[in-house]
């Protein structure tokens, strides 16, 4: 996900000093709470989530969470709980991504599941999640914890499906694939700005209306992360994952649905790719009017993405959020 | 009517409470049972999907008593799923994962603060004896904790 340029985005966009000054002391003293929720008898357990938790992540969902509630005017709950949910429930996540994925290495560093083994990775994985539950009780009666709990089983949902999708480039759909980046990234992303919304003391039509455009947003993400696999991430992730790994994107389904050779469908099947035959796929992509096709996408979806916000009124929240959106097609892929 | 024949009628009402309970788990649970036996696990025992739903209908007689069940027995999978991401790595851990939210589905409306952080305290022992290198969910210390729950719903 391009979750650095977004937040390099957000500090030049920002005119509003002050806004951007408290949410980075809420960030910062959800860092500290988080780095302390870390700690247990386990030594092990304690560095390794420490150092992860501190390993430079973005932030991204509770920096929404926090504009979003910002944009209550009442804001009659705490934030930094919800903020410190959403970041424990997405590192768990991450956490347990690895194991699956069977990585070795996440923002410059080696995995829990390499470095202490597979069992421990998903033990300290659902550490994190305990520590999560200890926050419930904040927010009781106000959908807060009935949201998190629905979207914590969609995105299981989307990794079971793009664990079924995995090489069946003649079977999957774009609609599959949609539905599995919304289960996967976009809901998460929605429920982050939602919750935030509620605890800010906005309505629920409100918060609705923030949820649409958190999920139109985690879409457009996910596109653009998806185009940068193949033309070059400067995330410092490995080239052409998504191919190596099987899993089908837009600009491959695109191609697929407009008719792809047999010699190349059979390439894409294959499980143990050469790195010249990443090469050839990519190339052959780039190629292609696939990559304008997921740009028009990308578009699309943060243009929705802005509309969802029309009835919410003027704020310097909203139009943080709003720029956050446009942000993601400025760039040329 | 005698107190024999009182106390039989009791215990039929108990067994009959005891199995609407069960079918209510299996009916919700119904999916994830399924989804279990695609992976190369260790079949669940029609004691490991019994137990627990019967014991929660024994002890508990407040509100929400399947959805309690179900929260229970989403816990135990979900802790037993995790000790499988040594083999079927994948498979182990979504599924884990996905009974957890599982169980943070069913136990909310529940809405019980101490049931709640019992639960997370729960959760971070066994991690701890785990990491320990016991062998295993504690299947008898989690039902000696079932027989609390009533306690701790009613503060």
């Amino acid at each position: 996900m391009n979750e650095s340029l977004l937040r390099r985005e957000i500090k030049q966009k920002l005119n509003n000093g002050m806004m951007y000054d408290d949410m980075r002391r809420h960030l910062k003293e959800m860092e500290n709470n988080l780095l302390r929720m870390c700690f247990s008898p386990n030594l092990d357990m304690t560095s390794k989530l420490q150092n992860t938790i501190g390993s430079g992540g973005k932030r991204l969902r509770p920096m929404l969470s926090y504009f979003c509630y910002r944009a209550g005017g009442s804001r009659p709950m705490e934030i930094i709980p919800l903020m410190c949910m959403l970041e424990l429930m997405h590192t768990a996540s991450l956490i347990h991504d690895d194991v699956v994925d069977d990585s070795d290495q996440r923002r410059g560093t080696t995995t829990i599941n390499r470095s202490s083994g597979k069992f421990a990775a998903v033990q300290y994985g659902d550490f994190l999640l305990a520590r999560a539950m200890e926050n419930l009780h904040i927010y009781r009666g106000t959908g807060i914890n009935e949201a998190l709990a629905e979207v914590s089983g969609q995105m299981c949902l989307g990794e079971f499906a793009q664990m079924e999708n995995q090489f069946q480039i003649r079977s999957m759909t774009q609609e599959d694939y949609f539905l599995q980046i919304k289960r996967k990234t976009a809901y998460l992303l929605g429920a982050s700005c939602y919750t935030g919304a509620l605890a800010g003391g906005l309505s629920k039509s409100d918060a609705e209306a923030f949820k649409n455009y958190g999920e139109n947003l985690g879409i457009a993400f996910q596109l653009k992360d998806d185009l940068l696999d193949f033309t070059g991430s400067s995330h410092g992730k490995p080239f052409c994952q998504d191919i190596k790994n099987g899993i089908f994107t837009l600009p491959l389904l695109y191609l697929k649905d407009s008719g792809l050779p047999e010699t190349m469908l059979r390439l894409l099947e294959k499980k143990a790719k050469t790195d010249k035959e990443v090469m050839e796929i990519a190339d052959y992509i780039k190629k292609s009017d696939a990559v304008g096709y997921t740009e028009f996408t990308l578009r699309k979806y943060s243009y929705n993405a802005e509309k969802s916000l029309k009835k919410i009124m003027e704020c310097q929240e909203k139009d943080a959020l709003i720029r956050l959106a446009k942000s993601m097609v400025k760039r040329k892929i | 009517m005698s107190n024999r024949e009182n106390k039989d009628n009791e215990e039929l009402m108990m067994q009959d409470e005891m199995e609407k309970c069960l079918i209510d788990v299996e009916t919700c649970l119904e999916y994830t049972y399924g989804m279990w036996n695609k992976f190369d696990f260790p079949k669940l025992t029609i004691a490991e999907r019994k137990e627990i739903p019967e014991t929660i209908a024994r002890v508990y007689k407040g509100d929400y008593v399947s959805e309690l069940a179900a929260a229970c027995q989403c816990f135990f999978l979900f802790r037993k799923a995790h000790e499988y991401a040594e083999g079927e790595a994948a498979g182990a851990v979504l599924l884990g994962d996905y009974l957890f939210s599982r169980f943070s589905h069913y136990l909310i409306p529940i809405d019980s603060t101490r049931l709640i952080d019992e639960f997370a305290s729960l959760l971070k022992l066994e991690i701890l004896e785990e990491m320990k290198g016991r062998n295993g969910f504690d299947m008898e210390n989690y039902i000696n904790f079932l027989y609390k729950i009533p306690s701790f719903i009613a503060e």
